[in-house]
């Protein structure tokens, strides 16, 4: 099966008055059609610029230095801004953290929603709005033809987060990009939105690309899940097999420093230090001064991604066999 | 074992002025009549949806809100009752930790000034002895003198953290409320800081009040919970037993919607999202999302019933369970 989507390579550098410092570095991954892939991983990490490469929409200061995206077969590198209206909002769309801020507070919920299909389709005025209010039940929006009238700001947040959940599932897309959908919602809502991920899942043929910090909702979500470390992807795998068996350093001592009901009582694992600012990424493995298995080689140079069994991909020079380490 | 803080049927009330012309005032019950107890040297966590009043109460323990109705003793002495200047000398016992370390520091000082203001404000020793706390507090956060000249936005969200908790901690107060302190953090920071407010706890024999919206962080470091909803704690135990049996529907359905790494999936989700305070209704608070309302929940208060030692619940479910109990045997 062909993946739909494609990221090979991929380098971000971000120009600074300081000069130019790479974001991303090497990121490459598949997503294969009808599946949800999780990215994981800190504040600063990159998580959420690798969804901005995705979607064309990377701030001023970055720029992709290297590498391709590419989408249902085709290069997304050089599209016409022509091009890319097309297709974002269309066959490739984004729901984002802070349903506050990304909606339009003078527009009516409706109209926000029926724009998508003005914009993409050729429908009229009453089959947009039967396609809304349809669209509106699907997400679990009550009351849709109330609701068609009402502003942003009568609603909470997580009946928000329905209607930006709604506007990026209307035009039928073949990847929606959810980066921290759930972040800002209490958890009884978030519960309530994963299921209806899940729901869409089942549904309709669409990927998912799925933003989170939090490994919970992740596997709560996700088939595959990539782990990123200071702009460079560190692990990457099935979502169960990586929790429960994680191989690199990072991700271990991730998955240890959650508190939880059984470590009561017990010190929480810290990683000591912090994560490096983009200004002082060393050459290396980025993790090797946190890291308490480092290597003489992890200073110099980044490891190698070495694949164990279903695909499992790690990038630590512990798993370097013998002999082939230079 | 005498409680450090009593806070007896407390309630905050405020008035909403008419939204339409010839509209009604209506009053939004942000804490409607709530009572615990916190003992020495004790985490009490406080969980909750947002809107259901855990700011508030922590603010009402430290009197940054004055409460409408009932009482808070501290130590025995009702704090609603202190002069000025016994309320001066009241502060620098109770001291509180914000959520947002980005924006509870003041951007334009140094974290020197910032440690120096509560040892001045309280006239606290001489130049020299004030250097030297202000040294040993940011030893105990962990970190050197070197950050005394820095000013909030040098540092990083873990450290600022610790400056916010260096100034809540240098006056030696008995008792420190932590309104989402490690929320905004990454889960290595979050673990970090966790495991420093442990060790300040044990060195100070500290009482915190851990307000917190994350279950896995309450559940691993606090000693109780109270699970708050619309303005009322509807039960309240050890976490040990909070963890093990849960009694009231809705703290059922808070803990069973975490997704963990070891249980991602509900086993009891609620529909609806939690009320606007101001809509008051008669009878039990979780009424509309309940998925075992009686009649009786729509129109009396469940009284608060007694599960075994410390372990309370409000709820008709467990008081009708209880009766039907007391009359087999």
């Amino acid at each position: 099966m062909a993946p739909l989507l494609s990221v090979q390579a991929l380098d971000v550098a971000f120009q600074l008055p300081e000069g130019e410092f790479l974001a991303l570095e090497n990121i490459s991954f598949h997503i294969y059609p009808n599946e949800v892939v999780g990215i994981v991983g800190e504040s600063g990490c990159g998580k959420s610029l690798t969804s901005q490469a995705i979607m064309g929409i990377l701030p001023g200061v970055a720029s992709i230095k290297h590498g391709n995206i590419s989408f249902q077969g085709c290069s997304l590198n050089d599209l016409s801004s022509r091009e890319w209206q097309e297709l974002r909002g269309n066959e490739l769309t984004m729901i984002f953290q802070e349903p506050m801020t990304s909606l339009n507070p003078v527009l009516t919920i409706g109209r926000q929603i029926a724009e998508v299909l003005k914009k993409h389709t050729s429908l009229s005025k009453i089959e947009r709005k039967q396609q809304v209010i349809k669209t509106m039940n699907e997400v679990g929006l009550p009351r849709a033809e109330a609701l068609w009238k009402a502003y942003p700001h009568q609603l909470s947040g997580g009946m928000r987060q329905r209607v930006s959940i709604a506007m990026a599932l209307i035009s039928r897309p073949k990847l929606m990009i959810a980066d921290e959908p759930t972040t800002a919602l209490d958890v009884t809502i978030q519960s309530q939105i994963l299921d209806l991920f899940q729901t869409i899942k089942q549904n309709h043929s669409t990927s998912l690309l799925f933003i989170s910090h939090d490994l919970g909702v992740i596997q709560a979500v996700c088939d595959q899940v990539i782990v990123m470390y200071a702009g460079r992807i560190v692990e990457q795998g099935k979502v169960e097999k990586l929790i429960s068996e994680p191989k690199h350093p990072y991700t271990q001592s991730l998955i240890q420093s959650i508190p939880d009901a059984t470590k009561r009582g017990q010190r929480l694992y810290t990683i000591p230090g912090t994560v490096p600012h983009l200004q002082e990424r060393q050459v290396g493995c980025p993790f090797s001064n946190r890291c308490t298995y480092k290597l003489k080689q992890c200073e110099t140079s980044f490891p190698d991604t070495y694949e164990f069994d279903d695909g499992h991909t790690v990038a630590c020079h512990l798993f370097a066999k013998e002999g082939d380490g230079n | 074992m005498k409680p450090l803080i009593e806070v007896e049927e407390v309630k905050k009330y405020y008035k909403q002025t008419h939204r339409q012309l010839w509209g009604k005032d209506s009053l939004i019950k942000a804490v409607n009549g709530i009572s615990f107890s916190l003992y020495e040297g004790e985490t009490f966590g406080l969980v909750g949806e947002s809107g259901s009043g855990k700011t508030t109460t922590g603010q009402l323990l430290v009197q940054l809100l004055k409460q409408t109705e009932g009482k808070i003793r501290f130590k025995g002495k009702d704090v609603s009752k202190f002069s000025a200047k016994q309320l001066k000398a009241w502060r620098k016992e109770v001291q509180i930790v914000f959520q947002d370390p980005y924006s509870s520091l003041n951007p334009k000082k140094t974290v020197q000034w910032i440690l120096h203001e509560p040892l001045a404000l309280h006239k606290l020793g001489d130049k020299s002895s004030r250097y030297k706390k202000m040294l040993q507090t940011l030893s105990d956060v962990g970190l050197d003198k070197s950050y005394l000249s820095r000013y909030p936005h040098e540092l990083s969200g873990g450290q600022r953290q610790r400056i916010a908790i260096a100034a809540a901690l240098i006056l030696e107060p008995q008792f420190i409320v932590i309104d989402e302190g490690v929320s905004a953090l990454d889960v290595s920071v979050q673990a970090q800081i966790l495991n420093l407010l442990k060790d300040l706890q044990q060195q100070y024999l500290l009482t915190y009040f851990f307000i917190s919206h994350d279950l896995n962080v309450v559940q691993y470091f606090c000693d109780r919970i109270a699970v708050m909803y619309l303005g009322e704690i509807v039960e309240l135990g050890k976490t040990a037993d909070i963890i093990k049996a849960r009694e009231h529907p809705y703290s059922e359905a808070l803990f069973s919607a975490l997704p963990t790494i070891e249980n991602s999936f509900a086993v009891m989700q609620i529909q609806g999202e939690i009320s606007d305070a101001s809509q008051f209704l008669e009878g039990c608070a979780f009424q509309a999302r309940c998925p075992y309302v009686y009649e009786l929940c729509k129109r009396e208060k469940p009284v608060v019933q007694k599960i075994n030692d410390g372990h309370l619940v409000a709820c008709h479910r467990i008081q009708k369970r209880k009766e039907e109990e007391r009359v087999l045997s």
